[in-house]
């Protein structure tokens, strides 16, 4: 749908302008109603098989689409403090329903909301029991050894750590969306004069509310400023939706245990020790030059909570011989869900992966 | 002479703002104001976090329901015994659960520019490695 005052000022006559200006506004209220009446449009509905659920962990198989899949199963590693729901919006913007067309076997680690009796949960818990244990369960599944992880900003972390660390294992892609390497260069973790503890709520748990928040407060006018152009959107029916998808995919942040809070907080925050060295996880050291699998890591240009050169030291420090960088223009978000990252990182993504699946 | 357009005006209004607030947070986010104010927020958010859950468990007290904690306890119960059930049900490996079909899909552009023999390259029995034909 083409907005009336698209056109330039000068083409219309006052008439038509005062005609088209009225239309917005009163579809602009017409359509505020609507959205304040019905719920947010459903997201992850792509078919799927829970395959095993622990706790906050849950792994799903996607079911396939195609006559003839890819060898190589994917398996997505998402970040811990969302729901995977953002590989998944809707048709046509799913991601997920888009490898599945383009014949690839897809499963996807997901998290629910931790409880207090899992506020102990650390990095070990999630590198060497919840990786391996839905890698080994992919295998079963797939009846394939080989296989290629996903992980996307605090799932690419984990997928790397377990990719250094069991680098003579199964692993034969690693693909990592924006995900932060050199800490120091990150807006968030930069701040060093708040009281991390604080945010460790009774529960042992970090609130959702306290991560939006912080996320909010590196760029403050990120809400309101969406919200206007919400509004001088209300009348187009596809920007509500896709905002509606995004401002979900916000709501539905999840808390964190506090212990893998800290340890995060700790050891990447403070020490860098991803980078810098010295980060041990269940007494192995963490080295990334043992990463030998293939890797492919797309970093969003314009990205403010990871900027580019957060991520761009894995490429370089990783011991892998096929290795790639790819650097799109797009946001934290944009790179991977709607309209640009269709258009933009699929089919590059495909591109990469399909060569390196068979 | 064009009319000037005020939704134009207001969209450039709202990115100016938007990209100048967003620019000067970039700017004191290692401040120390900064983490105070990260500070303040979480202190105010937890106290009223605390204040809102000791009335709503007296609330629940007073009209015979169970507390958020022990909902939380029950609900911890529940999920070790759907854990444990987990555990117990044997791993579906004979019989997939969603139709499976042959892994033998090759990128277009390889198939294109070099049709696959029958029998030749890494050309893999239907189902995978080790996994029954589907």
């Amino acid at each position: 749908m083409s907005r009336p005052h698209d056109s330039k000022p000068a083409d219309l006559s006052l008439t038509d302008r005062l005609c088209s200006e009225v239309s917005m506004m009163v579809q602009r209220g017409l359509k505020s109603l609507e959205y304040l009446s019905t719920p947010p449009p459903p997201v992850g509905l792509s078919a799927k098989t829970l395959l095993h659920r622990r706790g906050t962990l849950c792994l799903y198989h996607y079911h396939a689409t195609s006559d003839e899949i890819y060898r190589v199963p994917l398996l997505f590693v998402m970040a811990t403090t969302s729901k995977a729901a953002i590989f998944d919006l809707t048709k046509g913007q799913s991601l997920i329903e888009f490898l599945l067309a383009k014949g690839y076997d897809v499963y996807v680690m997901d998290w629910h909301a931790p409880s207090r009796e899992e506020s102990h949960l650390k990095l070990e818990h999630y590198v060497l029991d919840f990786i391996p244990d839905c890698v080994r369960r992919v295998q079963q599944t797939s009846g394939v050894q080989d296989i290629t992880l996903i992980g996307y900003c605090m799932g690419g972390v984990l997928a790397t750590l377990y990719a250094a660390l069991h680098f003579d294992g199964p692993l034969k892609n690693l693909v990592c969306f924006t995900t932060p390497v050199d800490w120091t260069k990150m807006p968030l973790a930069k701040q060093r004069h708040f009281n991390a503890e604080r945010l460790i709520n009774a529960a042992g748990l970090v609130p959702p509310e306290a991560i939006i928040k912080a996320i909010e407060l590196h760029r403050p006018a990120g809400r309101i400023a969406g919200q206007a152009r919400l509004w001088d959107n209300m009348w187009n029916d596809d920007y509500v939706r896709g905002y509606r998808m995004m401002a979900r995919f916000n709501d539905e942040t999840l808390p964190l245990p506090g212990e893998y809070f800290r340890q995060i907080h700790q050891e990447f925050g403070l020490k860098n020790s991803l980078y810098e060295g010295g980060l041990r996880i269940g007494g192995q050291e963490v080295d990334l030059k043992n990463i030998q699998a293939s890797l492919l890591h797309i970093i969003a240009q314009y990205d403010s909570l990871v900027p580019p050169d957060c991520a761009q030291p894995l490429v370089a420090r990783v011991g892998s011989h096929d290795k790639e960088e790819l650097m799109l223009p797009g946001g934290h978000v944009s790179l991977v869900a709607g309209p640009a990252a269709v258009k933009r990182m699929w089919p590059r993504l495909d591109h990469w992966l399909g060569g390196r699946s068979v | 002479m064009a009319l000037p357009d005020p939704f134009k005006l207001y969209r450039e209004a709202v990115t100016r703002f938007e990209n100048g607030v967003n620019a000067m947070a970039a700017r004191n986010i290692d401040s120390k104001e900064f983490g105070l104010v990260i500070d303040q927020y979480s202190r105010v958010a937890l106290g009223l976090q605390h204040l809102s859950q000791t009335s709503l468990e007296r609330l629940h007290k007073r009209m015979g329901l169970p507390s958020r904690a022990e909902v939380d306890a029950l609900a911890a119960s529940l999920r070790r015994v759907e854990d444990k059930l987990d555990q117990l049900l044997p791993v579906p490996t004979t019989t997939p659960i969603a139709p499976q079909p042959p892994r033998t899909r090759r990128p277009l552009a390889e198939v294109s520019q070099a049709p696959r023999k029958p029998g030749s390259g890494r050309k893999r029995k239907a189902g995978g490695d080790n996994e029954p034909a589907a």
